[in-house]
């Protein structure tokens, strides 16, 4: 529309120039005319010789933010022709794959004369997940704004954004949860738990449960599963399912605390929770940050889900007898000792 | 950008929005001094271009500047400064920015002059003569006032539409006259147009600093931009100054303004519009209306538009001759022959070169042969035989007409043997002509026949001629004088005098006549009061419907009350001999004023030829004129308003009124009324497409659609709805507002699975929806106040 209505106005003054400078003899208007007729093919010139040399990338933080942070989305644009072009449209598409959220946007560039450009947008991202940012291509106009001309594009860029919640150490202690799972020892060469049994690599396995030799005879990576010493070892149960407008954020804030604590604590603990990318229910044995983090962005590439599983249900029947912290919706009907999460969210303690 | 995630302002950056708006500046500068510039240099007027620059830059740059103010209200204090310190200036200054304005006047007119061949142009007294001072004086104050008109417009549209309209209009003026601007402020004009065309072009113009960068208004689409991006603002306009400046250099050696000119064979737009051009420069805005001013006293027989006479008082003629008695003296210019509705045309209807015939009609109208018999009669001795002499001096008429008595024989070799000289040529400013005259004192047995005894085959029939649109009027009106067949021409004559005398009142302020209206009709029909251009129009054709030959007359008329103080040795014998009724008196000198310009009838009597009729009464409309209400009253609407006034003469000359500006009205209503209707198309437009936007095939779409319209219509009644950030927070709002939508937690989840998912909903789902959101809508305009409801439907 914008092109047309240039189209329009820049036809309307050439005839309206040309008319007087045929009324008048007007010497100034054949200036004018001669400018008006030179000035779209320079215009067209410079716009298609810089779309042979132009270069654009752009970029998301590649470390893991938390909600509500600012991060920049930096555009990098290469232009090695002293022609400027006020007008670089990138069709932008945005997405959170973990809440399924799209957006497409015009991205309007600045692209300055023989130099390379470096442009940054500053962001906020309010939910958890992952932000991808994904660009097919790029439109210049010309500086009249009469032509178009189009350049494919494959840039992709991501940036993990994790939930952050507040420590909550003094309400677990308060419902007893300090002493239920054994600490670990997490100097070299301290470590007290047996070797149940010898698997293969899945993601999310710590680094240090590799068994490096038997990986190097067998030309894969194989991992030791281990059992606590006590057998008692904390099972935290996850519902990630049944996400109604985003209160998914709040159990992973409260998620985030408590499971933060836990590590503060020393404790060991697995992770349940339901992983609708994978269609089961997915066990993380967790011991230190490190692998509490590694489990956080592993849950990101993970997806929400409306529909409830059920979480609690399934872990009870596959554990009957077990005990487990359940965070997830506060349903109101809790009699174990709980703490509240935001939007109506609590992590509960059920006895075996 | 999409659910959860914004794109936060950016902080002001200072100094970016300084060079933007130095880059701005840049661009109002180039505009306002090209076009002054151009307009001064195509007049060859000397001016300093420096310093010119110099202040435009200053105001430009401040202008600009005001606009990247963080409050608006800086803005304003820094309009108010602006004003004080331009009043203040052009308080301190006065002298040299009239002198400078009167220069650059002179300046036109003196072109106008040459150009257009006009046989003489007033030209303005300027108090300081140093033009390149105050003319560089003029040129800074008229392009500060450019410069803050046209940076509201190009901060506000980036508009080349009304960038044109602000810079170009002056320029016409030196290009009608084919004077080019120099070569340097054409090219430093195009730049600025080319400028304006680029930016305008990306949409980038419309950021504010408000705007903090992003997002962009006025683009389509929300996207986010780069808005204040000085880098790429500053090559764009370097860019554009580069094109101009090849451009201009390049054409400057392929061809110069004057061959350029040479290419074209036709000057169709001259030649169409340099009679309206001459029109409104000898007589300004009334000219292009044919509301026609006289200048000078007279008015060559242009008879509409003249709304009101308001004479000076100035002496235009020193007439030098025996003392008149009381008895008044006329003094003729020009004669009317053809009437054509608002005007009286001259004798000599030809076009182009005049030619030897001219000589021929000259003779008729000064009354060549009336003249040679009464000098035939003096010579012979009559008893009534006369002989004056007459001096006249031109010190303020117009200086298109010759002056002269009745009966004036000219000396051959001045008038009849320079007959391509006669017009326009009359007695120049400050010229005296000497003329002899043989008046005629006895009247008796003469124009005692009927006008269907008379012997009218030597007569030019153009003096019978009533035009077909007037006969009915004049018709009506000989009955109501009651004028008949059987009457001789005396006899008619008198009843007409006495019929205006005692029906139609004098005056000075008649109104103008209505466009498209005849003059005499409107006279007779309606208006019923004037001035002698009336009279004598009225009387003329009257006579003429009556049978009588019949011209309009327009010349000086005075009497001994304008007899100056001054004593002159002059000689009775040398200024008359012959039969004078009283005795012989002195020669006097009569200052003749514009007040004294009057118009009447010659009509011809048989066995002698023409003579003079006055028909104008000399009573006067006796209106209130006086007073608060009837000076608001007479600005703005003169028809109905009648005044004392002259009743010997009358100076067709239009003063200055708010009628006179009625012209003005229409435009600006029509622009008005353009606006409306473009308004209106505007918003049906905007409605229709919301409409199909809301109804359109795909229901997710739709949906969306109707939600976004929603939000706008909330936003209207609510400003502060921008904080309910989320739909959650934003239906659950509008439920404890309206009690609408009855499930929000549901209407939430669909409208956030449309807008920010790929799920495949439910038909069913969205209609649900849909009708939940139409009925919120509903309930919206239900609730809103009258005021918020004409927003809403202005929206």
């Amino acid at each position: 529309m914008r092109q047309i209505r240039n189209i329009v106005r820049y036809v309307v003054l050439f005839l309206l120039n040309l008319y007087v400078m045929l009324a008048f003899h007007s010497y100034l208007n054949l200036i004018f005319l001669v400018v008006l007729l030179a000035a779209p093919i320079v215009s067209l010139l410079a716009v298609w010789v810089l779309s042979l040399g132009f270069q654009i990338s752009f970029g998301l933080p590649k470390e893991a933010l938390t909600a509500g942070e600012e991060f920049c989305l930096c555009f990098q644009i290469e232009n090695p022709y002293h022609i400027p072009l006020v007008n670089a449209y990138v069709r932008v598409k945005l997405s959170n794959p973990f809440y399924g959220s799209e957006g497409v946007h015009t991205w309007n560039l600045p692209v300055r004369a023989g130099r390379r450009t470096k442009l940054s947008y500053p962001l906020v991202m309010e939910h958890c997940g992952r932000v991808v940012i994904r660009a097919d291509e790029v439109v210049f106009m010309d500086l009249l704004g009469l032509f178009r001309w189009k350049k494919k594009l494959d840039a992709k860029s991501e940036c993990l954004i994790l939930p952050h919640g507040n420590l909550r150490a003094q309400e677990m202690e308060r419902t007893g949860l300090h002493g239920e799972s054994e600490p670990a020892g997490n100097e070299k060469g301290y470590d007290f738990s047996e070797v149940s049994d010898i698997r293969e690599y899945r993601p999310g396995d710590l680094l240090k449960d590799i068994h490096w030799k038997l990986s190097v005879k067998k030309d894969e990576l194989m991992v030791k599963e281990r059992i606590g010493l006590a057998d008692q070892r904390l099972n935290v149960v996850l519902e990630l399912g049944g996400d109604d407008s985003f209160r998914l954020d709040a159990v992973l804030t409260l998620a985030d605390g408590i499971t933060r604590a836990l590590v503060q604590e020393k404790l060991l603990f697995t992770l349940f929770y339901y992983s609708t990318a994978q269609d089961k229910i997915c066990e993380f044995p967790i011991s230190d940050e490190a692998g509490r983090r590694q489990w956080l962005k592993l849950l990101m590439y993970d997806r929400a889900d409306s529909r409830s599983r059920y979480i609690r249900n399934i872990f009870e029947n596959e554990h009957p007898g077990s005990a487990y912290l359940y965070i997830g919706y506060d349903d109101g009907n809790a009699k174990e000792p709980v703490i509240y999460g935001e939007q109506r969210t609590a992590a509960v303690l059920v006895e075996g | 950008m999409m659910d959860g995630l914004y794109l936060k302002p950016q902080r002001t950056n200072g100094r970016q929005l300084f060079y933007h708006g130095c880059l701005r500046s840049l661009i109002v500068f180039c505009i306002v001094f090209g076009s002054v510039g151009g307009f001064l240099s195509a007049f060859e007027l000397p001016f300093s271009m420096l310093a010119v620059a110099f202040f435009y830059l200053l105001l430009s740059v401040y202008a600009s500047l005001l606009y990247t103010a963080p409050k608006v209200y800086y803005r304003d204090i820094g309009y108010v400064v602006f004003f004080v310190l331009f009043l203040g200036m052009i308080y301190l200054l006065r002298d040299l920015a009239n002198s400078g304005l009167y220069e650059v006047v002179n300046a036109v007119l003196r072109l106008a002059e040459t150009f257009f061949d006009l046989p003489g142009v007033r030209e303005y007294q300027v108090r300081i003569d140093n033009p390149f001072l105050t003319v560089t004086v003029l040129a800074v104050f008229a392009g500060m006032l450019e410069i803050l008109v046209l940076n509201i417009w190009i901060y506000v549209t980036m508009g080349i539409g009304w960038t044109l309209m602000i810079s170009f209009p002056l320029l016409l003026i030196p290009l009608y006259m084919k004077r080019t601007p120099d070569l340097f402020f054409s090219f430093v004009l195009t730049g600025g147009y080319l400028s304006v065309l680029f930016f305008k072009a990306n949409g980038h113009f419309a950021s504010y600093p408000a705007d903090n960068g992003i997002p962009m208004r006025k683009f389509q689409k929300k996207m986010p931009g780069y808005t204040q991006d000085r880098q790429s603002f500053a090559a764009v306009f370097v860019t554009a100054v580069l094109i101009c400046a090849m451009t201009a250099v390049l054409l400057s050696g392929l061809t110069t303004p004057t061959r350029f000119e040479h290419r074209f064979r036709r000057d169709e737009l001259r030649s169409r519009s340099s009679e309206t051009i001459v029109n409104f420069l000898m007589l300004g805005f009334a000219g292009l209306f044919n509301w026609y001013d006289a200048t000078g006293g007279m008015s060559g027989g242009k008879l509409g538009g003249v709304a009101r006479i308001r004479p000076d008082n100035q002496v235009d003629l020193y007439v030098t001759c025996v003392s008149c008695g009381g008895d008044a003296v006329y003094l003729k210019a020009f004669t009317g022959g053809r009437y054509a509705g608002n005007e009286w045309q001259d004798l000599y209807e030809h076009e182009g070169k005049r030619d030897e015939r001219d000589a021929d009609v000259f003779a008729a109208e000064s009354l060549r042969a009336e003249a040679e018999a009464l000098k035939d009669a003096y010579e012979d001795g009559a008893p009534d035989g006369a002989c004056g002499r007459m001096d006249i001096k031109n010190v303020g008429a117009d200086e298109h007409y010759l002056y002269y008595p009745y009966y004036t024989l000219m000396d051959d070799d001045t008038i009849y043997d320079r007959y391509d000289m006669i017009l326009p040529e009359g007695i120049s400013l400050w010229e005296e002509a000497r003329y002899r005259y043989y008046p005629k004192q006895n009247w008796r047995g003469l124009g005692e026949s009927r006008p269907s005894e008379m012997d009218l085959t030597q007569i030019d029939p153009v003096f019978l001629d009533v035009p077909a649109q007037n006969q009915d009027v004049l018709a009506a009106e000989c009955a109501r004088i009651g004028l008949t067949a059987d009457m001789s021409e005396n006899q008619i004559a008198r009843e007409i005098a006495s019929y205006f005398d005692e029906n139609i009142p004098y005056t000075l302020r008649p109104g103008a006549t209505p466009q498209g209206e005849d003059f005499v009709n409107y006279f007779l029909t309606k208006n019923r009061r004037g001035y002698c251009a009336h009279f004598a129009s009225a009387a003329t054709l009257i006579f003429r419907q009556m049978g009588i030959p019949a011209r309009y007359v327009e010349g000086y008329v005075f009497t001994e009350e304008n007899a100056t103080e001054s004593v002159g040795e002059y000689r009775y014998e040398d200024y008359y001999d012959g039969y004078l009724p009283g005795g012989e008196t002195v020669v006097r000198e009569y200052g003749v004023t514009d007040a004294m310009a009057h118009a009447w009838v010659e009509i011809y009597v048989p066995d002698f030829g023409w003579r003079v009729v006055e028909v104008t009464p000399g009573n006067v409309d006796a209106e209130e004129s006086e007073g608060l209400w009837y000076a608001i009253a007479n600005a703005f609407n003169e028809r109905d308003m009648g005044t004392a006034g002259d009743a010997v003469g009358g100076k067709l000359f239009r003063a200055f009124t708010m009628s006179g500006l009625a012209w003005l009205l229409y435009p600006a209503l029509l622009f008005l009324a353009a606006l409306i209707v473009l308004r209106i198309g505007q918003l049906t437009v905007r409605k229709l497409r919301r409409y199909a936007r809301r109804h359109q095939k795909n229901e997710r779409e739709a949906l969306i659609a109707c939600y976004e319209q929603l939000c706008e219509m909330e936003r209207i009644c609510d400003p502060g709805f921008d904080r309910y950030r989320s739909h959650r927070e934003q239906l659950l709002r509008y439920r404890r507002n309206y009690g609408l939508p009855t499930e929000p937690k549901q209407v939430c989840a669909i409208l956030e699975e449309a807008s920010f998912s790929r799920h495949v909903l439910p038909p069913e789902a969205l209609y649900e929806t849909y009708t939940e959101l139409r009925g919120l809508r509903k309930a919206i305009g239900r609730n809103a106040d009258m005021r918020t409801k004409v927003r809403l439907l202005l929206r």
